[in-house]
């Protein structure tokens, strides 16, 4: 045969053969589309949709990187009991059961789990619902759903194997009860509160858009895979909040609440030369006597200020050059008659004539009234007045960022002529006739302490994308100069001797130099003639000569005693304490080589990196970050202090022994473990021993 | 457009090779387009230009190869061909090694400066083909003997195709069927190529062997799921009961361009199911157009081989057109539930950069053969005028 016609033959034999496969195929495709489209079309787009799943939600943090809340992964699993196919079924069964009699020892036997799997399944593929979405376990960690993920049937995965994996967040506050009610809470269904609220977009992130597929009974599952791990996440907030001194404040409020019994009462920290809120503590009265953070009242609770807005007007008559320190007053012994209401002073004390400043101190309310009253208690005058308020920044709101503060409640004598009287000048001037929130006070004192820079109280300082600063809040200016320099010192010098000889006695402390005011407000008054009913409060800052921190402390409805000196005043002095023993710039009498020159040596002390690094700087004790581990661990050997890194690892169950309770519960919680405690001091003993797994469960330990 | 239309007037060679290939390039910008709207949307921020530019980039760079390949005499190719073989084998050796993996088959290298994977298997095929072609072409005279020409031809068949097969079985496996079918055409003895058949079997089993003894290198797992998946489940798994769902419901006139539904619900929509995209958005009428592109181009290389002089050419565009439209009926069938899920795509219109390129070159090829054979043509019809006009002057 000729060579061309062969090949020619040949090769028009393979065209023949691959025009019948593309009729075959031709075929299928209009198989396909016409006589089984009905079909598939309405398959199409019934049981697969998209719909957003929610990212991960940020954290929020402290100043020092703390975390204050957080969202901890939990699991759910389930098996689609008709996806195995039957080979694999069968050959896996019983290993499966096995594998999760063990995994569960509380649960079900390995009898008991293969009964209830074959069952299911026999029901589904007899057509009964619920095998395609059969519950198997929740709330794992995301360790054990690695370990049941290996077992047979579930390797095979979703597709082969049924394996459905579902995770769910929860919301944790680390720090439990500490600024929780500042912090917030987070939930889809009441809303959220707090800075979770205010927040809310940042730390919400973006939403994802999932595959879902609908399976009977009317589930959504993700058709594939979920991502555990890497899934979008919201941004994170840092607050302003100090850990360190939100722990001291609300233990020295919670302390002083129970003395007294109060119905409630809060604490605000701000720091004087940025407006940042170092901690903010709101603890009231449930009705099983416990104290808790139920509002925030710092922020959102408006009442009368009483006796601490006396700076108010003292400052307005200075700035006036209606009086002087020296200019004399009659207190005509505490009581005197304005108009057709009398004024008592917080006790009668028969003082007559005394200057300005001693009225001041004293707290006399006659004293600052009459005075007041003589500079601007007259028609042409009363505008002045109101004036004052406006510059000192009094009538505005703060603006925080925490839904709720209300406006305060200044008269203004043209607007409210309908509720303006004669004597409503002289109970201004002592802080009544009047409404505002323990945060407007305390920003009226953070003004004066940072010598008549007002500042705007802020709360959040950063937001952090992917752990990297993202937006940051500068500290802001809102009133460059409320008064004059020489004005301020005068009210300065009025706070400071306050506290050395005048109503803040007890306030006056050894160790760090405070500068501030009682107030003693009656309240429902209105209700009834004979109330004595207070509320007791005690505002300022220190250290008086550098002010760093200003403070204020109120106490609603204290029983036994109601005196802004004897009730807030000491808790004010404790915070004030201990705060300032924190911060090493601002302890004024301690002594360094007290300590270091006895050759102290720490034995076996295990805690938070940074705190020793500031720590042993101070005690001169030549502490050098030879580590970027957070959390180490300090010896002695010989003469020489050593330092080693202390390795926390997510799955093992840390050793905490050697740590202070707070670095401990930090610790422990943030690893999702429940931590039970026992004794004071330093924690001696775990009940769990270290290294071994980290499942969440419950640890107790033994400080001593 | 004018332009356009003096260029195409300009070329040379097959014009319905020409036509072909434009049409496979444009659609596959548009089918590429819609495809990867969510993808685009969901990895990129919504930015559903990326992949269209870097789709025409691709097809732009491939218009180029097309021109290049076609311009250059096509007997240089059998030249090439041992050298090209002589990177191949060793290139695959390298990559089942050291391989980049991508959906779990280490079918890649990644070309260190430009860090873009390059599909070594692909390379491999284009100069096997060649090879092959050059091989048959040379041995022609003693074409049915045993030892001196089936032997050395299929030596380095079986070896390219078995070092593909680990990582890309059914790759291999459509190279292998392709070069039988060339050697056929080749005229090779019936009874080898039909022991060619057996000893295809026969590698089969040897790799289920393999499989069974190193399951790191051998993807046997993969192709036992799909095969209890297309045998056990006549509605076939999900993937194929989107593509179905896709096919149906572009009913005969489609959606339009952009508007496809399933794309969402095809794991990738953009390469192994283009085909019921397509079907979709473009009806019963755009799907039956593409396998008729295919089986056009299949005559048109027939027709080639009827007129080529030299058999290195005929074989050559013949091989080489056979593996196109054999990759491309392959991946049809697989959105038409014909074969098992493979993870092959459809030539050119499927998203993919070096396949896009390389198919691009076997283009340039065959329309370099094919301009050969239209010069030799109107040689011989000047050379049969002047033998004419000599008989009418005699």
């Amino acid at each position: 045969m000729d060579r061309k016609k062969e090949l020619l033959i040949r090769a028009y034999f393979v065209l023949l053969c691959f025009v019948l496969y593309a009729l075959l195929i031709a075929f299928r495709v209009v198989n396909i589309s016409v006589v089984e489209g009905e079909k598939w079309r309405k398959k199409g787009g019934h049981n697969v949709k998209w719909m957003q799943v929610e990212a991960e939600r940020g954290n929020i943090y402290d100043k020092n990187g703390n975390l204050m809340a957080t969202s901890l992964p939990f699991f759910e699993i389930r098996m689609d009991l008709l996806v195995p196919r039957k080979d694999v079924f069968n050959k896996g069964i019983d290993s499966l059961s096995i594998c999760l009699a063990n995994f569960f020892p509380k649960g079900k036997s390995a009898a008991e789990w293969k009964s209830e799997l074959v069952n299911k399944r026999k029901d589904g593929q007899n057509g009964k619902p619920g095998s395609r979405y059969h519950f198997i376990a929740k709330n794992l960690g995301y360790d054990q759903v690695q370990t049941l993920r290996k077992y047979p049937i579930f390797r095979e995965g979703r597709s082969s194997g049924g394996f459905i994996v579902e995770k769910e967040s929860r919301r944790q506050k680390p720090f439990k009860a500490l600024a929780s009610r500042t912090i917030g809470s987070h939930d889809e269904k009441k809303g959220n509160r707090g800075l979770e609220k205010n927040f809310d977009t940042v730390l919400r992130g973006k939403s994802e858009q999932k595959l879902m597929k609908k399976i009977p009974p009317g589930f959504w599952v993700p058709v594939y895979e979920p991502s555990e791990i890497d899934n979008a996440k919201g941004d994170d907030v840092v607050t302003t909040l100090d850990v360190h001194f939100q722990d001291i404040v609300h233990e020295e409020l919670l302390g002083t609440l129970e003395q007294f019994s109060a119905e409630k009462g809060c604490a605000i920290l701000m720091e004087v030369s940025t407006g940042a809120i170092r901690a903010i503590s709101n603890l009231e009265r449930l009705k099983s006597g416990k104290y808790a953070e139920r509002w925030n009242h710092a922020i959102a609770t408006s009442s009368e200020p009483g006796s601490t807005l006396k700076l108010a007007s003292a400052l307005a008559l200075l700035e006036s050059n209606y009086a002087d320190m020296h200019t004399k007053v009659d207190l005509q012994g505490g009581r005197k008659k304005f108009f057709d209401i009398w004024m008592h002073d917080s006790e009668p004390h028969g003082k007559r004539e005394v200057t300005f400043k001693d009225a001041f101190i004293l707290s006399s309310n006659v004293g600052i009234a009459t005075l007041t009253a003589r500079a601007f208690n007259k028609k042409d005058r009363r505008e002045d007045f109101v004036n004052y308020y406006r510059k000192f920044g009094l009538t505005n709101k703060t603006d925080i960022s925490i839904v709720g503060e209300p406006l305060p409640l200044i008269k203004d004598p043209i607007k409210d002529k309908h509720n303006w009287y004669a004597t409503t000048i002289p109970w201004m001037s002592h802080g009544y006739e009047m409404m505002m929130t323990p945060l407007q006070i305390l920003s009226f004192y953070n003004a004066v302490a940072n010598k008549g820079k007002r500042m705007k109280p802020y709360l959040v300082s950063d937001i952090l994308r992917d752990g990297s600063e993202y937006k940051t809040y500068k500290p802001t200016v809102v009133g460059e100069n409320i008064a004059s320099s020489a004005s301020i010192d005068k009210v300065h010098q009025m706070l400071v001797e306050t506290v050395t000889r005048g109503t803040g006695k007890r306030v006056s402390s050894t160790k760090v130099e405070i500068a501030g005011k009682t107030g003693t407000t009656k309240v429902e008054y209105g209700k009834d003639k004979d109330s004595k009913k207070y509320n007791a409060s005690f505002a300022g800052y220190f250290p008086a000569s550098a002010p760093k921190y200003s403070l204020i402390v109120i106490v609603y409805k204290p029983k036994e005693s109601y005196y802004g000196g004897v009730v807030a005043g000491p808790a004010f002095k404790r915070i004030a304490e201990r705060v300032a023993a924190k911060e090493v710039d601002i302890q004024e009498f301690a002594d360094i080589d007290h300590i270091a020159g006895h050759g102290y040596q720490p034995t076996n002390v295990v805690g938070y990196s940074k705190d020793f690094q500031q720590l042993m700087s101070y005690l001169n004790l030549g502490f050098k970050k030879r580590t970027k581990s957070k959390w180490v661990h300090i010896d002695s050997e010989q003469d020489d202090i050593v330092i080693k890194n202390e390795k926390i690892k997510r799955s093992e169950v840390p050793d905490v022994r050697g740590m202070g309770l707070r670095d401990a519960v930090y610790v422990l919680e943030n690893l999702g473990m429940q931590v039970q405690v026992k004794g004071y001091g330093i924690v001696h003993n775990q009940s769990i021993k270290p290294g071994l797994k980290n499942k969440g469960q419950e640890i107790e330990l033994f400080l001593h | 457009m004018a332009t356009l239309e003096a260029t195409y007037q300009h070329l040379k060679g097959d014009k319905a090779i020409w036509f072909i290939v434009l049409f496979l390039g444009i659609f596959s910008i548009l089918a590429v387009y819609s495809a990867t709207g969510s993808m685009a949307y969901k990895m990129r921020d919504g930015n559903t230009e990326y992949y269209l530019i870097q789709q025409i980039l691709f097809i732009l760079l491939g218009a180029g190869l097309v021109y290049t390949c076609y311009r250059l005499d096509y007997m240089h190719y059998s030249k090439l061909a041992p050298l090209l073989m002589f990177i191949a084998v060793p290139l695959l050796v390298f990559t089942i090694g050291f391989g980049t993996e991508v959906n779990d088959a280490r079918r890649w290298i990644t070309i260190p400066w430009i860090d873009k994977t390059f599909q070594v298997s692909d390379f491999a095929k284009l100069a096997l083909i060649i090879y092959v072609a050059r091989s048959i072409a040379t041995k022609q005279e003693f074409i049915k003997d045993f030892n001196s020409a089936f032997v050395p031809i299929i030596i380095p068949v079986v070896l390219v195709c078995g070092l593909i097969a680990p990582a890309d079985f059914s790759g291999a496996g459509l190279l292998f069927v392709t070069c039988v079918l060339m050697m056929f055409i080749g005229r090779i003895s019936l009874k080898y190529v039909f022991l060619l058949v057996l000893m295809g079997i026969g590698l089969l089993g040897l790799l289920i062997v393999l499989g069974t003894l190193f399951p790191d290198y051998v993807r046997l797992d993969t192709w036992v799921n799909r095969y209890n998946e297309f045998m056990y489940n006549t509605d076939g798994g999900y993937q194929i009961q989107q593509s179905k769902i896709a096919i149906a419901s572009g009913e005969w006139i489609g959606s339009g361009p952009g508007s496809s539904v399933q794309r969402n619900y095809l794991p990738s929509p953009y390469a192994d199911f283009i085909y019921a995209i397509i079907c979709e958005e473009y009806g019963l009428l755009g799907g039956l157009s593409i396998l008729g592109i295919y089986l056009w181009l299949m005559f048109r290389c027939m027709s080639i081989i009827t007129e080529c002089p030299k058999t290195f050419g005929a074989i050559l565009a013949v091989g080489l057109c056979l593996n196109i439209v054999i990759h491309a009926f392959a991946n049809i069938a697989v959105s038409v539930h014909l074969v098992p899920v493979t993870g092959l795509t459809l030539p050119v219109v499927s998203m993919g950069g070096t396949s896009v390129l390389f198919t691009c070159i076997s283009f340039g090829i065959i329309l370099s053969v094919s301009r050969y054979v239209e010069n030799a043509k109107a040689q011989r019809i000047e050379l049969e005028k002047m033998e004419l006009m000599n008989a009418d002057n005699n």
